[in-house]
Protein backbone atom coordinates (compact mmCIF):
# COMPACT_ATOMS: atom_id res chain seq x y z
CA UNK A 1 0.00 0.00 0.00
CA UNK A 2 1.52 3.34 -0.99
CA UNK A 3 2.92 5.40 1.88
CA UNK A 4 2.41 9.12 2.41
CA UNK A 5 5.40 10.75 4.06
CA UNK A 6 6.09 14.30 5.17
CA UNK A 7 8.60 15.93 2.86
CA UNK A 8 10.13 19.22 1.84
CA UNK A 9 11.25 20.51 -1.53
CA UNK A 10 13.45 23.32 -2.78
CA UNK A 11 14.96 23.78 -6.25
CA UNK A 12 13.29 20.47 -7.18
CA UNK A 13 15.27 18.64 -4.49
CA UNK A 14 13.01 16.50 -2.35
CA UNK A 15 13.96 15.64 1.21
CA UNK A 16 12.39 13.22 3.63
CA UNK A 17 13.70 13.18 7.21
CA UNK A 18 16.59 15.31 6.03
CA UNK A 19 17.68 12.85 3.36
CA UNK A 20 17.59 13.68 -0.36
CA UNK A 21 15.39 11.28 -2.31
CA UNK A 22 14.76 10.92 -6.02
CA UNK A 23 11.28 11.57 -7.24
CA UNK A 24 8.88 13.59 -9.35
CA UNK A 25 7.79 17.04 -8.18
CA UNK A 26 4.21 17.77 -9.21
CA UNK A 27 4.34 21.49 -8.44
CA UNK A 28 7.02 23.86 -9.77
CA UNK A 29 9.22 22.89 -6.85
CA UNK A 30 11.54 25.90 -7.03
CA UNK A 31 10.72 27.84 -3.88
CA UNK A 32 11.09 26.13 -0.51
CA UNK A 33 7.95 24.24 0.39
CA UNK A 34 6.56 21.65 2.72
CA UNK A 35 4.38 18.87 1.45
CA UNK A 36 3.90 15.14 1.16
CA UNK A 37 5.68 12.45 -0.78
CA UNK A 38 3.71 9.52 -2.09
CA UNK A 39 5.89 6.39 -2.20
CA UNK A 40 4.51 3.51 -4.26
CA UNK A 41 7.09 0.72 -4.62
CA UNK A 42 10.09 2.62 -6.05
CA UNK A 43 8.08 5.53 -7.46
CA UNK A 44 8.08 8.70 -5.39
CA UNK A 45 5.97 11.79 -6.11
CA UNK A 46 6.11 15.06 -4.17
CA UNK A 47 3.19 17.43 -3.79
CA UNK A 48 3.40 20.70 -1.91
CA UNK A 49 0.79 21.55 0.68
CA UNK A 50 1.86 25.22 0.75
CA UNK A 51 -0.36 27.70 -1.08
CA UNK A 52 1.15 30.73 0.66
CA UNK A 53 3.03 31.84 -2.45
CA UNK A 54 -0.25 32.29 -4.35
CA UNK A 55 -1.84 34.06 -1.41
CA UNK A 56 1.19 36.30 -0.99
CA UNK A 57 1.05 37.21 -4.69
CA UNK A 58 -2.58 38.25 -4.42
CA UNK A 59 -1.86 40.39 -1.35
CA UNK A 60 1.04 42.10 -3.15
CA UNK A 61 -1.10 42.80 -6.19
CA UNK A 62 -3.74 44.35 -3.93
CA UNK A 63 -1.07 46.51 -2.30
CA UNK A 64 0.04 47.67 -5.76
CA UNK A 65 -3.52 48.50 -6.79
CA UNK A 66 -4.14 50.53 -3.63
CA UNK A 67 -0.88 52.37 -4.25
CA UNK A 68 -1.91 53.18 -7.80
CA UNK A 69 -5.21 54.56 -6.46
CA UNK A 70 -3.35 56.73 -3.93
CA UNK A 71 -1.01 58.05 -6.62
CA UNK A 72 -3.84 58.90 -8.98
CA UNK A 73 -5.76 60.65 -6.19
CA UNK A 74 -2.64 62.59 -5.31
CA UNK A 75 -2.09 63.61 -8.94
CA UNK A 76 -5.70 64.67 -9.19
CA UNK A 77 -5.42 66.75 -6.03
CA UNK A 78 -2.39 68.56 -7.46
CA UNK A 79 -4.15 69.51 -10.68
CA UNK A 80 -5.36 72.87 -9.38
CA UNK A 81 -3.78 75.23 -11.90
CA UNK A 82 -5.76 77.59 -14.14
CA UNK A 83 -5.53 75.21 -17.11
CA UNK A 84 -5.51 71.80 -15.43
CA UNK A 85 -8.34 69.88 -13.82
CA UNK A 86 -8.47 66.29 -12.91
CA UNK A 87 -10.56 64.14 -15.23
CA UNK A 88 -14.15 63.84 -13.95
CA UNK A 89 -13.88 60.06 -14.01
CA UNK A 90 -10.92 60.02 -11.59
CA UNK A 91 -12.86 59.47 -8.35
CA UNK A 92 -14.92 56.72 -9.93
CA UNK A 93 -11.80 55.11 -11.35
CA UNK A 94 -10.10 55.10 -7.96
CA UNK A 95 -13.15 53.48 -6.37
CA UNK A 96 -13.11 50.78 -9.04
CA UNK A 97 -9.44 50.12 -8.36
CA UNK A 98 -10.18 49.84 -4.64
CA UNK A 99 -13.02 47.38 -5.31
CA UNK A 100 -10.72 45.19 -7.43
CA UNK A 101 -8.28 45.14 -4.52
CA UNK A 102 -11.03 44.06 -2.12
CA UNK A 103 -12.02 41.22 -4.47
CA UNK A 104 -8.41 40.04 -4.65
CA UNK A 105 -8.16 39.93 -0.85
CA UNK A 106 -11.43 37.99 -0.66
CA UNK A 107 -10.07 35.56 -3.27
CA UNK A 108 -6.85 35.10 -1.30
CA UNK A 109 -8.87 34.16 1.77
CA UNK A 110 -10.89 31.54 -0.09
CA UNK A 111 -8.12 29.69 -1.92
CA UNK A 112 -9.01 26.07 -2.64
CA UNK B 1 4.61 -25.95 12.11
CA UNK B 2 4.85 -24.23 8.76
CA UNK B 3 7.99 -22.17 8.27
CA UNK B 4 7.93 -19.65 5.45
CA UNK B 5 11.09 -17.80 4.52
CA UNK B 6 10.56 -15.03 1.99
CA UNK B 7 13.73 -13.31 0.83
CA UNK B 8 15.27 -13.80 4.28
CA UNK B 9 12.19 -12.81 6.29
CA UNK B 10 10.99 -15.68 8.49
CA UNK B 11 7.34 -16.37 9.32
CA UNK B 12 6.14 -19.23 11.51
CA UNK B 13 2.62 -20.63 11.36
CA UNK B 14 1.94 -22.91 14.37
CA UNK B 15 -0.49 -25.75 13.90
CA UNK B 16 -1.23 -26.29 17.58
CA UNK B 17 -0.87 -24.53 20.90
CA UNK B 18 2.56 -25.94 21.77
CA UNK B 19 4.45 -25.39 18.50
CA UNK B 20 5.80 -21.94 19.22
CA UNK B 21 6.87 -22.57 22.81
CA UNK B 22 8.47 -25.91 21.92
CA UNK B 23 10.39 -24.31 19.06
CA UNK B 24 11.55 -21.40 21.21
CA UNK B 25 12.59 -23.76 24.01
CA UNK B 26 14.61 -26.03 21.70
CA UNK B 27 16.39 -23.28 19.76
CA UNK B 28 16.60 -20.77 22.62
CA UNK B 29 14.98 -18.05 20.51
CA UNK B 30 12.05 -15.74 20.98
CA UNK B 31 9.20 -15.72 18.48
CA UNK B 32 6.61 -12.99 18.64
CA UNK B 33 3.24 -12.64 16.96
CA UNK B 34 2.89 -10.34 13.97
CA UNK B 35 -0.44 -10.25 12.16
CA UNK B 36 -1.35 -13.86 11.43
CA UNK B 37 2.10 -15.40 11.96
CA UNK B 38 4.97 -15.50 14.41
CA UNK B 39 8.43 -14.20 13.66
CA UNK B 40 11.74 -13.40 15.29
CA UNK B 41 11.64 -10.51 17.74
CA UNK B 42 13.83 -8.23 15.61
CA UNK B 43 11.67 -8.78 12.54
CA UNK B 44 8.49 -7.62 14.25
CA UNK B 45 7.24 -4.19 13.26
CA UNK B 46 9.62 -3.65 10.35
CA UNK B 47 8.62 -0.58 8.37
CA UNK B 48 6.88 -1.04 5.06
CA UNK B 49 9.19 1.42 3.41
CA UNK B 50 12.89 2.14 3.32
CA UNK B 51 14.63 5.41 2.50
CA UNK B 52 18.04 5.27 0.86
CA UNK B 53 20.65 6.44 3.31
CA UNK B 54 18.44 6.16 6.37
CA UNK B 55 18.37 3.47 9.02
CA UNK B 56 16.16 0.48 8.31
CA UNK B 57 16.02 -1.64 11.45
CA UNK B 58 19.72 -2.00 12.32
CA UNK B 59 21.23 -1.16 8.94
CA UNK B 60 21.37 1.64 6.38
CA UNK B 61 18.96 1.21 3.49
CA UNK B 62 20.42 1.08 -0.01
CA UNK B 63 17.17 1.83 -1.79
CA UNK B 64 14.02 3.91 -1.40
CA UNK B 65 11.15 1.46 -1.63
CA UNK B 66 7.67 0.78 -0.34
CA UNK B 67 6.28 -2.72 0.19
CA UNK B 68 6.03 -5.68 2.56
CA UNK B 69 9.06 -6.22 4.79
CA UNK B 70 10.29 -9.17 2.73
CA UNK B 71 10.12 -7.00 -0.41
CA UNK B 72 12.11 -4.32 1.40
CA UNK B 73 14.70 -6.91 2.38
CA UNK B 74 15.03 -8.15 -1.17
CA UNK B 75 15.40 -4.72 -2.75
CA UNK B 76 17.99 -3.75 -0.12
CA UNK B 77 19.88 -7.03 -0.51
CA UNK B 78 19.34 -7.96 3.14
CA UNK B 79 18.45 -11.14 5.01
CA UNK B 80 17.77 -11.92 8.63
CA UNK B 81 20.75 -13.66 10.22
CA UNK B 82 19.47 -16.36 12.56
CA UNK B 83 22.79 -16.51 14.38
CA UNK B 84 23.12 -12.75 14.93
CA UNK B 85 19.43 -11.90 15.26
CA UNK B 86 19.89 -8.93 12.95
CA UNK B 87 19.49 -7.88 9.34
CA UNK B 88 22.71 -8.37 7.40
CA UNK B 89 23.76 -7.96 3.76
CA UNK B 90 22.92 -11.12 1.86
CA UNK B 91 26.46 -11.38 0.53
CA UNK B 92 27.91 -11.74 4.04
CA UNK B 93 26.22 -15.13 4.50
CA UNK B 94 28.86 -17.71 3.73
CA UNK B 95 27.62 -20.84 5.46
CA UNK B 96 26.66 -24.01 3.65
CA UNK B 97 22.99 -24.92 3.16
CA UNK B 98 22.52 -28.59 3.90
CA UNK B 99 19.59 -29.50 1.67
CA UNK B 100 18.97 -32.90 0.14
CA UNK B 101 16.25 -34.05 -2.19
CA UNK B 102 14.18 -36.80 -0.60
CA UNK B 103 11.03 -38.66 -1.65
CA UNK B 104 8.61 -35.87 -2.42
CA UNK B 105 10.33 -33.07 -0.56
CA UNK B 106 13.70 -31.60 0.32
CA UNK B 107 15.15 -32.31 3.72
CA UNK B 108 17.22 -29.73 5.52
CA UNK B 109 20.13 -31.25 7.37
CA UNK B 110 19.88 -29.38 10.60
CA UNK B 111 17.40 -27.02 12.21
CA UNK B 112 16.54 -23.85 10.40
CA UNK B 113 17.87 -22.91 7.03
CA UNK B 114 19.66 -19.60 6.72
CA UNK B 115 18.55 -17.56 3.74
CA UNK B 116 21.61 -16.63 1.71
CA UNK B 117 23.41 -19.87 2.55
CA UNK B 118 24.98 -21.70 -0.39
CA UNK B 119 24.24 -25.29 -1.36
CA UNK B 120 26.94 -27.78 -2.31
CA UNK B 121 26.11 -27.11 -5.97
CA UNK B 122 26.80 -23.41 -5.51
CA UNK B 123 23.23 -22.16 -5.47
CA UNK B 124 22.33 -19.39 -3.04
CA UNK B 125 19.20 -20.04 -1.01
CA UNK B 126 16.67 -17.23 -1.23
CA UNK B 127 13.28 -18.41 -0.01
CA UNK B 128 11.60 -21.61 1.09
CA UNK B 129 8.28 -23.01 2.25
CA UNK B 130 8.63 -25.88 4.71
CA UNK B 131 7.16 -27.87 7.59
CA UNK B 132 9.13 -28.17 10.82
CA UNK B 133 8.91 -31.60 12.39
CA UNK B 134 9.43 -31.62 16.14
CA UNK B 135 10.16 -35.34 16.37
CA UNK B 136 13.27 -35.03 14.20
CA UNK B 137 13.82 -31.28 14.67
CA UNK B 138 14.21 -30.79 10.96
CA UNK B 139 12.57 -29.03 8.07
CA UNK B 140 10.87 -30.85 5.25
CA UNK B 141 10.76 -28.37 2.41
CA UNK B 142 8.02 -28.27 -0.15
CA UNK B 143 9.45 -25.43 -2.21
CA UNK B 144 12.85 -23.74 -2.51
CA UNK B 145 13.75 -20.61 -4.40
CA UNK B 146 17.36 -19.80 -5.24
CA UNK B 147 18.85 -16.42 -6.01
Amino acid sequence: MPRILKATCENKIIKIKGVVVNGTVLSSGIGASEGVALLDKSELTYLTTNTTDLKESLVKINDAILKIGEILTSIGAGMTGPTTVPPPTLPTGVVELTNIGIELIQLSEQLK
Amino acid sequence: MRVLCRNGFYSFYPRNETDVSRFCSFYKVELVREMDYYTFKNLKGLETYSLKGLLYSNTIALETFEGMPWEILEINNLVYSIALGLLVPKDTITILADVKASNFYYLAGSGLLQSGAVTSSGKKLKSFDAEYYFDIHKLRIREIEYA
